[in-house]
């Protein structure tokens, strides 16, 4: 049975009666369509013909002007205006546009979707730009403040020497304030367990560089960074909530760090950790640093800009400096990199962020000419309506208000859906984001780039949908009544047809940048690191040098704790070492080889070093190649043994047995050889995407050290060890904290996802562009088969067959996704140099990429047109010949 | 037959007057008993039908009503009004005058 009450509806819709009025209308008029149908039937007519013959009771537009005509005569009969206000006016708009978008609820669904959707992505990715480059930091004018680094032949940003920190101070004068600070590690005492945490000593003026108060108390006075001051530290505002329970009573008190007293003075206000992880506590530089002069170098650099300096003076006033401090000191020479404070600490982050932002960009960009495209296709097939409107005397202005509220409708309630999916998914990134990575605030919605694309979709609605508005009603009405959207469609089918050419385009793109992250995330998860991470726990201990101050004491204990451990049920073996793969520190500096003139300045190698047990390799299932590991008789008095990667080997001794050599890692006292007893493979350090770098172990056994990270494999799941782990180093030493317990699963993990969300993003950004372009592209072959009804039918009268038809139309589709594609193939090939950044082991060229961006556009091209084509093959072709 | 639906429109009110004269009648049966009564020479379809009968109740001239009836749906029904069937008789005796004076001239043959 026909749905005659949406059908007199329509009809009756651009009269906007009362509507009870309306309602009583329509159900007495279905009644009669209702009974003159199922008489036809009666008599035997065809459904078809019958339904046709019933629609035709209702007139081309007589029904709509006898009640406009009756209107007039009867005010009460349309919707009641009180007053004639322009407020009132626009009241009646609203609810009529309300009625129109609930009226056609396929495209209201469509329109509202796409718009909520590239308004959400949009905001979403300028929120997460703007939050980490535009406004990273909220201290004192951030973009005034540069970051000053050492630059080394092989190290591009080094840190600096307190020595050199201080001629800067004195030398400079492209800064009106400078400061420094290390990051750096404390066992603390005092709060409600001993703890590992990490804490900043931070040079004279630090805060007041940054514009910083106090949360309570005080920050440091300048007597606190002299020699020989009383002890003083400050907490953080989190730290302080989470340990202290925020007790207000902590200022005076004092707090053991490595087992020295310190006096809190005040709580750091959040601001100060600039862009990491809240720190716990902040101590004064000078006192307490224990490198002093040019050889160690430690400090991160801050300055701030003098008034009128640009960042290119003070790199030449800082180059000066450098330079005059070579001619004194020249076996500290160096260079000089003054860069600003954001594109130092989150340069690293910047290109992911830019290919995230290009993404949500073309997302949003193709959301609005979906919607353009949706709009523009209404408004045809609305133009009969307003052409019948205008003549019953509706003015054009009155027309065009109409068109602007409807507009304003789509658009807000798209941008409330928007709202509330950008909320969430940025509740989403929160919790996802990684945790070691720099952070510097929580991610929020950002109002002004809200408003912009709530602004720009609904300007995108209006614009489309007022152009051909406005352009009916200027066309003859004469025309437009009889010949309804066939006399004036074909022009706004050339830009609709354009629009879903540059849809394709885009989507082609996106697609194939994602399919190049997706396969550079599938090599990453496939490199292999060189140790196994399932089944291992890791954790820290540092022994603090007041409790522990010989190596003796020091080897003993850590002798005695990886015993105790590896007695624990479901332990298979325990191992450490000074730096676990992908942990938070590294040790990495020269070395030199017997019989090899030393190497020169620039040309000083730079390798990984660390101090591990014997057991180590086994215990992260490393392999050893040539040689051996380390055993029972590298004893204290043997001679030092050094085992080295694979990679080290390569570069140094390349086609030669490394074995036997001896290298100085200048990790003791000068001429103090160490001889290669070992090759273990490659291990990635910083991360899975990282080149493997030189690395070279030595003993703990010959070199006793401080601290230890801890690994140990298990046969039961790894977090099990937990409690027991801690209670064992509890019972060695109650003082002592247990940092940082972790599986080496997790480091891993953590590794990886930043790389793992910015894929995803890309992904899902690429595959709602295809699903926004098939819609698209359905609604251009949906019109033009409805156009060319008559057409089809007389193809299948003069006996077309149906595959036929279907395959004209499945042309005229892939016809407009080869177009689009040949438009995407230069701008995603320039593109992907966006993403060079991002690639591992993919060419910008990458053929499974391209391979899955033609089929999936072509695959979804296919669907979006076989709906249309297989409707046309159902068209009578007697109902076809009549149509129109 | 631009002459005949010009004659349509203009007695198309004394035609409905006539027929919810004595019993009150829906839209759909009004437009059937107009079609047969005149052999399918006048018709009324929906879109002017409906709008004749709004503006006859609106001039008081019938009354519409919603009615249930057992295995029916609700339909609406029409009936003359007091009003309404004093303007019928009016009307069906000025149609009577005019019609035999245009009788008298164009002969009774071709009537």
């Amino acid at each position: 049975m026909p749905d005659w009450r949406s059908e007199i509806a329509r009809h009756l819709a651009p009269l906007r009666m009362d509507p009870v009025r309306e309602e009583s209308i329509v159900v007495e008029l279905a009644e009669h369509l209702d009974q003159h149908y199922r008489d036809l039937l009666a008599e035997g007519v065809s459904q078809e013909i019958a339904q046709e013959k019933v629609l035709s009771g209702l007139g081309d537009s007589e029904l709509l002007r006898e009640l406009e005509r009756l209107a007039r005569k009867e005010p009460a009969m349309l919707v009641h205006e009180k007053g004639s206000g322009f407020w009132q006016g626009i009241r009646v708009d609203l609810r009529y546009a309300l009625r129109a978008l609930k009226k056609n609820p396929g495209f209201s669904v469509i329109a509202i979707t796409t718009l909520a959707l590239g308004i959400a992505a949009n905001t979403v990715v300028f929120s997460l730009v703007n939050t980490v480059l535009l406004k990273p930091f909220p201290v004192r004018d951030p973009n005034q403040i540069v970051m000053l680094w050492d630059r080394w032949p092989d190290v591009d940003r080094g840190p600096m020497s307190l020595d050199d920190f201080h001629d800067f101070q004195q030398q400079s004068h492209s800064f009106s304030q400078m400061a420094a600070w290390q990051i750096t590690f404390y066992n603390i005492v005092g709060a409600s367990q001993p703890d590992h945490v990490l804490a900043a000593r931070v040079s004279q003026g630090f805060f007041n560089l940054f514009g910083l108060q106090p949360v309570r108390g005080r920050l440091f006075a300048d007597s606190d960074h002299r020699e020989n001051a009383p002890p003083v530290a400050l907490l953080g505002r989190q730290y302080w909530s989470s340990a202290f329970g925020s007790d207000p009573g902590i200022i005076g008190r004092v707090i053991s760090l490595d087992d020295k007293p310190f006096t809190v003075v005040g709580i750091a206000p959040a601001e100060a950790s600039l862009n990491r992880n809240p720190l716990p506590v902040w101590v004064p530089l000078e006192p307490n640093t224990p490198w002093k002069g040019r050889s160690t170098n430690y400090l991160e650099v801050f300055g701030r800009l003098a008034h009128r300096v640009s960042l290119k003076q003070a790199q030449a006033d800082a180059s000066d400096i450098v330079r005059r401090l070579a001619l004194e000191f020249p076996s500290h020479a160096h260079g000089i990199v003054v860069d600003s404070m954001v594109h130092s600490m989150f340069g690293d982050a910047q290109p992911t962020l830019l290919v995230l932002l290009a993404a949500g960009c073309l997302l949003f960009l193709v959301s609005c000419a979906n919607v353009a495209n949706l709009v523009l296709a209404r408004a045809i097939s609305r133009r009969r309506e307003f052409a019948v409107r205008e003549s019953l005397g509706a003015s054009r202005f009155r027309l065009a208000r109409q068109l602007l509220t409807e507009s304003g409708v789509l658009a807000g309630i798209s941008g409330v859906a928007g709202t509330v999916l950008a909320a969430w998914a940025i509740h989403l990134l929160n919790r996802a984001w990684p945790h070691n990575m720099s952070r510097p605030t929580i991610f929020a919605v950002d109002a002004r780039v809200l408003v912009f694309a709530i602004a720009a979709s609904a300007a995108a609605a209006l614009f489309f949908g007022l152009a051909p508005a406005i352009g009916s009603a200027g066309s003859s009405l004469f025309d437009c009544l009889k010949d309804g959207v066939r006399a004036t469609g074909y022009g706004h089918k050339r830009l609709r047809t354009m629009l879903v050419i540059a849809e394709i385009a885009t989507s082609t793109v996106l697609l194939f940048s994602s399919g190049l992250l997706l396969r550079s995330f599938w090599n990453v998860e496939r490199t292999d690191p060189g140790f196994r991470s399932d089944h291992v726990l890791t954790f820290g201990i540092s022994l603090p040098a007041t409790r522990y101050p010989k190596d003796t004491e020091r080897s003993a204990f850590f002798r005695d704790l990886l015993a105790r451990v590896e007695h624990l049920p479901g332990v298979i073996s325990v191992g450490g070492a000074t730096e676990l793969p992908m942990g938070t520190g590294s040790t990495t500096g020269g070395f030199e080889i017997e019989g090899r003139p030393p190497f020169k300045a620039d040309e000083s190698p730079n390798i990984e070093k660390s101090v591990v047990t014997p057991n180590y390799f086994r215990t992260m299932g490393i392999a050893v190649m040539r040689g051996r590991g380390f055993g029972s008789q590298d004893t204290e008095t043997a001679p030092k043994a050094v085992v080295i990667n694979e990679e080290l080997a390569r570069l140094y001794w390349p086609n030669q047995d490394p074995l036997g050599k001896r290298i100085d890692l200048e990790w003791g006292k000068e001429g103090d050889w160490q001889q290669i007893v070992g090759v273990i493979a490659n291990l990635r350090y910083g991360a899975l995407d990282k080149a493997v770098v030189p690395a070279a172990y030595v003993a703990s056994t010959q070199y006793p050290v401080s601290g230890l990270e801890i690994a140990v494999q298990s046969s039961i799941p790894p977090e099990e060890l937990v409690a027991e782990i801690r209670d064992q180093v509890k019972h060695m030493d109650s003082m002592l904290p247990v940092a940082n317990i972790i599986t080496l699963r997790d480091i891993v993990g953590e590794s990886m996802s930043s790389r793992r969300s910015s894929t995803a993003l890309v992904s899902l950004f690429a595959l709602l562009t295809a699903v926004l372009a098939g819609i698209g592209l359905f609604g251009v072959i949906s019109y033009s088969v409805t156009q060319r009804t008559r057409e089809i039918g007389i193809r299948m009268a003069l006996g077309a067959a149906l595959d036929d038809i279907r395959i004209m139309i499945l042309i005229e589709g892939l016809a407009l996704i080869g177009l689009g594609m040949a438009v995407a193939a230069p701008i995603a090939f320039a593109g992907s140099r966006l993403l060079s950044g991002l690639l591992f082991g993919v060419h910008s060229y990458d053929a499974y990429s391209i391979v899955l961006a033609v089929s999936f556009v072509v695959l979804v091209g296919i669907l979006a047109t076989y709906l249309p084509a297989s409707r046309a093959t159902r068209v009578a072709p007697v109902q076809a010949l009549r149509s129109e | 037959m631009a002459t005949l639906n010009e004659l349509k429109k203009g007695s198309a009110e004394l035609l409905i007057l006539f027929l919810v004269e004595t019993r009150a009648r829906h839209g759909y049966e009004i437009s059937k008993m107009i079609e047969q009564r005149s052999a399918g020479t006048l018709r009324f379809n929906a879109a002017s039908l409906y709008p004749l009968l709004y503006r006859l109740e609106q001039r008081g001239l019938i009354q519409g009503r919603w009615v249930e009836k057992a295995n029916q749906r609700r339909r609406r029904y029409y009936r003359a009004t007091a009003a309404g069937r004093a303007i019928l008789r009016e009307q069906r005796s000025t149609w009577r005058t005019f019609v035999s004076a245009v009788n008298r001239i164009i002969g009774p043959d071709y009537a």
